[in-house]
């Protein structure tokens, strides 16, 4: 079994921040997962349910078009999350039916799948105020890397949030602020930085999904190991 | 299974069918229609639902098949906040054992950056209209009874939009619809038999729109 050379690393507070790990101290995925799970746990933090996120990617057809990524998410499970590929337009979140008329677009030969299905499966935990969602990814049955989400609950206000975060995680799971920093993803840390001339920092699950985005469709690029 | 997981797995790929009689009042008749259906539909709080809504619809040209359309609605009454409603409908189906016509349909309510989103994607504005009428249910049927206006310009900023709206006939549209999973007979046979209570007001039939 190889190492794995990723670990990605999803800070979701009701700020949430995204980060990659990297690691090769752990022979597999699953053992990377399970101990992560093991100091969470150690840590006080209880299971409560399975958790999910999939993205699919629709490729156009046409010339004009875009490639549109519909994510899901278990944690707002009536929402779909859709996002234009290079584009200005910020993430339209939709009733979870908008992937079935997605489908129907595909069957009018406007859009195609050509790009694999991604998954994130896993456990959801609760330590106090805190959610944390730790899963392995997967593209067509082969694991690609671990994600994490860390989300503060009772708050949406960015800035405060994202610290009592990085406290969460520099005391459960050892990780230096330098390596947090380095591993939030770009989505995340361009939010935090745009906050500085702002007045309104208020956290929208769309800023989560758009860090699981980032992380997806990198993992999919990434070659099989 | 978590109800979590369970609402992420179904829902996902099931077609509805909108099942459609349509037909078109004068204007100096659709109070006598208006109150006829006010006695014959189910009604509870004794006052009739009125909409006012805005319809944008959205074209996509493919090369090789044919376009597709998508309808963006929203509720005039609910600016500057309103639900975003996005609509896919076939074209209809015209079964000659059916009593009705029968179309696929799609929705789903969305953020109000769809129209950007839309655009995006390559969709073209193709027209838009306004409804403003009255809605009545029997059952699981909605019969909606609406003047359809044009935008005489394109509304811009604070303009009252009212000002700028042309009845495009002296009529009403009337449509009666009932949204069901899967072919049904007897869901015509039900709609069809509450459309002959309407005679001699007003007939409503299956429209082939592509004549």
């Amino acid at each position: 079994m190889l190492a794995i050379k990723i670990i990605l690393i999803v800070l979701h507070f009701i700020l949430y921040s995204v980060i990659q790990l990297p690691s090769g101290s752990f022979k597999s995925p699953a053992e990377a997962a399970e101990s992560y799970l093991e100091k969470l746990e150690k840590g006080g933090a209880k299971k409560t349910r399975p958790f999910q996120v999939d993205l699919v990617s629709y490729s156009p057809s046409i010339t004009n078009s875009k490639t549109v990524h519909v994510l899901s998410h278990s944690e707002y499970p009536a929402s779909s999350f859709a996002f234009a590929e290079q584009s200005n337009s910020q993430m339209l979140v939709a009733d979870n039916t908008f992937i079935a008329l997605m489908n129907k677009l595909k069957t009018l030969r406007a859009f195609e799948t050509r790009l694999p299905k991604m998954e994130a499966r896993g456990t959801r935990l609760e330590y106090q105020d805190f959610v944390i969602n730790l899963g392995t990814v997967s593209q067509s049955q082969t694991t690609k890397g671990l994600v994490l989400e860390v989300a503060y609950v009772p708050m949406d206000e960015t800035r405060d949030g994202y610290c009592l975060i990085q406290e969460f995680l520099q005391s459960f799971l050892n990780m230096p602020k330098q390596m947090i920093q380095k591993l939030i993803t770009e989505q995340l840390s361009h939010w935090i930085r745009s906050l500085k001339d702002k007045k309104d920092a208020e956290y929208t699950p769309s800023i989560t999904l758009l860090q699981y985005m980032d992380i997806l469709i990198h993992m999919r690029k990434q070659p099989n190991e | 299974m978590d109800p979590a997981q369970l609402l992420i797995s179904q829902n996902r790929s099931f077609a509805s069918l909108e099942y459609v009689l349509q037909g078109s009042i004068q204007d100096e008749s659709v109070y006598l229609l208006k109150a006829r259906l006010q006695g014959l539909c189910d009604n509870i709080t004794g006052e009739v639902e009125q909409f006012d809504d805005h319809e944008i619809v959205y074209t996509l040209r493919i090369p090789a098949a044919s376009n597709v359309s998508l309808r963006v609605r929203y509720a005039l009454d609910d600016l500057p906040n309103p639900i975003y409603h996005l609509r896919y409908v076939a074209s209809a189906d015209l079964d000659k054992n059916q009593n009705v016509s029968v179309r696929q349909f799609h929705d789903c309510c969305v953020t109000k950056n769809i129209q950007l989103f839309l655009q995006e994607l390559g969709f073209v504005h193709d027209h838009e209209f306004y409804a403003k009428g009255d809605i009545f249910r029997k059952g699981r049927m909605k019969i909606t009874v609406a003047k359809i206006s044009t935008a005489a310009e394109r509304n811009r900023g604070d303009m009252n939009p009212m000002a700028t709206r042309r009845p495009y006939t002296n009529s009403c549209f009337v449509e009666m619809s009932l949204i069901g999973s899967m072919h049904d007979d007897k869901v015509g046979d039900e709609m069809k038999s509450f459309a002959e209570q309407l005679k001699p007001l007003i007939s409503l039939e299956k429209i082939d729109q592509k004549r």
